[in-house]
């Protein structure tokens, strides 16, 4: 730690230069790091709501042999409405993405209609003939008990849950759960069970019939993809991308935590629900992809004590998860401090452009999904006006950050607006769940 | 004849036929309540099975809870930890000793779970019945479930005591239980690789206290509003929750009706046997009959034909004993005794007439006018000769010589066997008397001997067609045992009867003969 009392401004100028020269750069088996907040400076003496970033990008993997082995569940609606062409894809798709797989992963497949089968229960993928030619086997009828399906896909998975792996359960639906258990809360529940043993679940919803809730609810509970595949051709893509993901993973078992300095209160994290306890605020995530970088943002009440220019401390973050190349479980900790100034203009000239982009898309998201809400409610015109409010928000910033990004966002809003007519509402309504889901990763 | 037979028959068939249908149908009924209670049982058992190990799951719960709840000391913001971090619990709570809430309480930074606890268990709730299924147990160790219904369903609290006395515990996150409880349970196996498709499907529900379904398995698909064979409620404190088990068809149905179906079949197949025999036998008795008819109406025949040469021989008999030289005292004891051989042939083919006509309801009467007396003294004529030769004393006092409407044929007949009989049976006795006497209409005529008489058992049955006492009475003797018999239907035709009447010595026989006189006739 370095001695603070020097003169004002240089100190300032070397702690700005040691916050950018400290970006979450990878190191070949450990995992990045990267603490950031959306100004350098703020005033003193004064309560401002302030944001912090805190950005894992995963190492890179050099070797193919070196990537992580799967634990993974496919469960399949084989309900009656994905009878014909759907299943069939689906089964052709899932059958694609298992050829990626070797003997080192571990699979199971549960389909489930009214009832639950557990059609192959978890094991290697050594016989990947035996395991398609069960796949194939499947026929579709019957109702829809997606919860019981995705708790025996859980079953399977725990069988071999192992910190080591990648587990995860992928679900296939294109229907509303009407067995067992069938509300979004109760599938959040499932999730956060799931998310609380390691256990992602990558939902993809099939065609325009599914409830985007439940599915987004249970993947975002479990750390989880949520995936809109409006038509057959999209759902191979996805399979393959999720495998893709699956099979790029590097850190499980992420747990962020932070501890907010005397004179920083933690309000909430954005487009998540975690626990915070007076200054401390925890949130876990269940992934960690090779050479991406997934970000969480909390939001921070600053009232600084100091009364003259100084530094201040903001937070430690400490961040602990398992590293599946090197299996062991990593600790990685970074102080972030922030200045202290009286003038406004240099306060607001010290912004961080990645951290504000990344605020101003998720606090964007939360707009977007709160138009949904007043859709959902028959408000239309009040979800219209949300809209292009968040729409001009984000023109705004596009063009302050020069963000391409945000500005394509924007767009969306748009877009978003010109579909809130009943005959578009069930296809754009899953659109801005998946949106949502993706802003997360 | 023949239709009584036929009846007979018939009855014999149907009677045990139908006996065993009603006892096959109530054997039925019994083993059918009978299987239905085993398998009643059988399935109850297997439900409890299930409800055994869904008490092991939340068994495990407790275990687990237990282990959450381990503080050192429950302070709210320990448990309102638990409350975030732990998926089994959805919100935790604290009473003091006096049932008071300790934790959650209303205040500015409850959070909205907290809050909506706090609606779900409102304090008096957890005074009055908490505390109260709690209270029994008051050692510090103590725990446990409490239940309460709340919205659609039934709700979890797991509580404990700490060291201090107070309660602390949690409303347990009831989607993780009930997906912990679809883990345990089995899932449907798919038909392709069980070979046994022809086996009973079956399908096992859990249901939740309304009856909405929270789990399935097996391959059976339950058609629409279908009732469960066997229902379970489940172990406590999820007793609200219920399993039901259906099954593809009902076994019961078919366990009663297979045992009724093998018992019509195997009764009908007695039926059939017994008909068979019936009808064979039914066939052959008819053909005997056939054939002794015949054999009757031959021999009447015959005996028809031999009266002629038979009176000839009689006729030109005693003609020959009148050209007799006188003193020639051998040859007219000859001619007597062919007249008295004749004189029993006649009788006997009369017997054989007279029973054949009987037989075929033919038998009638001749009346014309005539002495009774006449006729006895015309029968005793005839068979003289063989009673003296026997050495027969014969007393005879006859006091009816009134003339009436008799029918003498008869009379000669029945007179003639009872005579034939004395001289057959009873010439032991040596001695025989007849009486005669007419009171009012009737005619009683009584023929007694000193002979060894009738057994006391047999008075009835000596009457009855061929029977003959099987003693030394007989010994030696031929008969044809139709004479009796044939006298007492002659005596009834006429309007009378014959009796064995009691008697010190031998046997007495009183026949009895209707002769009105012919004034009352006119």
């Amino acid at each position: 730690m370095k001695s603070l009392k020097i003169t004002r401004t240089p100190i300032l100028i070397f702690s700005i230069l040691v916050l950018l020269s400290s970006g979450g750069v990878a190191s070949a088996t450990k995992i990045g790091l990267d603490v950031g907040i959306n100004k350098h400076l703020f005033l003193l003496q004064e309560k401002q709501t302030a944001y912090l970033r805190i950005g894992l990008t995963g190492f890179s993997i050099e070797d193919e042999q070196d990537r992580s082995p799967l634990n993974i569940a496919i469960v399949l609606d084989k309900s009656s409405s994905m009878q014909g062409a759907k299943i069939e894809r689906a089964k052709e798709a899932a059958i694609m993405a298992l050829r990626r797989l070797d003997s080192r992963d571990i699979v199971s497949i549960v389909t489930y209609d009214s009832t639950v089968e557990v059609v192959v229960p978890a094991t290697k993928v050594s016989d990947l003939e035996a395991i398609s030619r069960a796949i194939r086997g499947i026929r579709a009828n019957g109702s829809t008990a997606l919860f019981a399906g995705v708790s025996k896909g859980a079953a399977e998975v725990r069988k071999f849950l192992d910190k080591d792996r990648v587990n995860r359960i992928v679900l296939i639906s294109d229907g509303k759960a009407n067995v067992g258990p069938s509300s979004p809360e109760d599938l959040a529940s499932l999730g956060t069970l799931l998310a609380y043993e390691g256990i992602s679940v990558t939902t993809i919803g099939l065609g325009l019939g599914y409830n985007e809730d439940l599915l987004s609810a249970l993947a975002i509970k479990s750390d989880g993809y949520h995936y809109f595949a409006e038509g057959l051709a999209d759902l191979t893509q996805m399979f393959d991308q999720e495998f893709g993901q699956a099979l790029s993973v590097v850190a499980q078992g992420i747990d962020i935590e932070i501890n907010c300095a005397s004179g920083v209160r933690p309000i909430r994290f954005l487009g998540k629900e975690a626990y915070i306890d007076g200054n401390s605020a925890t949130i876990s995530l269940n992934n960690l992809f090779s050479d991406k970088e997934r970000k969480v943002i909390l939001e921070v009440e600053l009232s600084p004590e100091a009364d003259i220019e100084s530094l201040m401390e903001v937070a430690t973050v400490t961040v602990d998860y398992d590293n599946l190349l090197t299996r062991s479980r990593e600790n990685l900790k970074k102080n972030l401090r922030a200045g202290l100034s009286h003038s406004m203009s240099r306060v607001n000239d010290s912004t961080d452009t990645q951290v504000m982009i990344d605020v101003i898309k998720l606090l964007a998201v939360e707009q977007n999904m709160y138009a949904s809400d007043l859709r959902d409610q028959g408000r239309i015109a009040e979800a219209l006006e949300v809209l292009f409010q968040n729409a001009d928000f984000l023109t705004s910033n596009a063009r302050l950050f020069n963000s391409q990004d945000l500005d394509d966002y924007a767009t969306q809003q748009r877009i978003d607006a010109d579909n809130l007519e009943e005959k578009d509402w069930n296809q754009q309504r899953k659109e801005m769940r998946y949106g949502a889901v993706k802003s997360l990763f | 004849m023949r239709l009584k037979l036929s009846i007979i028959l018939i009855l014999i068939v149907l009677v045990p036929t139908a006996l065993l249908i009603g006892f096959g149908i109530r054997l039925a009924g019994h083993e059918q309540e009978n299987t239905r209670d085993r398998f009643e049982s059988l399935l109850n058992d297997r439900l409890g099975d299930v409800d055994q190990g869904i008490a092991q799951v939340l068994d495990d719960w407790e275990t687990k809870l237990l282990r959450i709840f381990e503080l050192p000391e429950s302070t709210s913001s320990q448990l309102k930890r638990i409350a975030i971090t732990s998926p089994l619990i959805d919100q935790t709570f604290a009473l003091d000793a006096e049932g008071q809430l300790l934790y959650p309480t209303y205040n500015d930074q409850s959070t909205s779970t907290e809050l909506a606890f706090l609606e779900r268990v409102n304090e008096v709730l957890l005074r009055k019945d908490f505390v109260k299924q709690s209270e029994g147990d008051l050692s510090l160790e103590a725990h446990g479930w409490f239940s309460w219904f709340w919205g659609s369903d039934i709700r979890l609290l797991f509580w404990m005591r700490d060291a201090e006395g107070r309660t602390i515990g949690g409303e347990v996150a009831q989607v993780i239980l009930t997906s912990d409880i679809i883990n345990y349970l089995p899932h449907t196996q798919s038909k392709l690789d069980l070979s046994a498709a022809r086996d009973v499907e079956t399908r096992i529900r859990l249901v939740n206290s309304r009856l909405e379904l929270i789990y399935q398995w097996g391959s059976y698909e339950v058609p629409e509003g279908s009732k469960p064979i066997s229902t379970r409620s489940l172990s406590s404190p999820l007793s609200a929750w219920s399993l039901q088990l259906f099954q593809s068809t009902d076994p019961l149905e078919n366990a009663g009706s297979s045992i009724l179906l093998t018992i019509i079949v195997s009764t009908l197949a007695l039926g059939l046997v017994l008909a068979g025999l019936g009808a064979y036998f039914y066939r052959e008795y008819s053909r005997d009959l056939k054939e002794a008819s015949q054999r009757v109406s031959f021999v009447n025949q015959v005996s028809h034909e031999l009266k002629t040469p038979l009176t000839n021989i009689r006729l030109y008999t005693e003609l020959l004993a009148k050209r007799l030289k006188v003193g020639d005292s051998k040859a007219a004891e000859y001619a007597e005794i062919i007249v008295s051989e004749n004189q029993r042939l006649s009788r006997l083919i009369g017997n054989v007439l007279s029973f054949g006509r009987k037989e075929r309801d033919k038998l009638t009467l001749n009346r014309s006018q005539g002495q009774v007396d006449e006729q006895i003294a015309n029968v005793l004529e005839s068979y003289r000769p063989a009673l003296v030769a026997t050495g027969i004393e014969l007393d005879v006092d006859l006091n009816a010589d009134l003339l009436v409407f008799l029918d003498g044929d008869v009379i000669r007949q029945v007179l003639g066997n009872l005579l034939s009989n004395v001289e057959k049976y009873a010439g032991s006795g040596k001695y025989l008397r007849i009486e005669s006497r007419r009171v009012g209409d009737i005619t009683r005529v009584t023929v007694t001997d000193k002979g060894p008489g009738v057994p006391q058992t047999e008075t009835e049955k000596i009457f009855e067609p061929f029977y003959r006492i099987d003693n030394r009475l007989n010994a030696g003797v031929s008969g044809t045992g139709i004479g009796l018999s044939i006298a007492r239907d002659l005596a009834q035709l006429h309007g009378g009867d014959l009796k064995l009447i009691p008697s010190e010595q031998g046997a007495s026989f009183e026949l009895s003969l209707l002769t009105p006189t012919i004034e009352e006739k006119n």
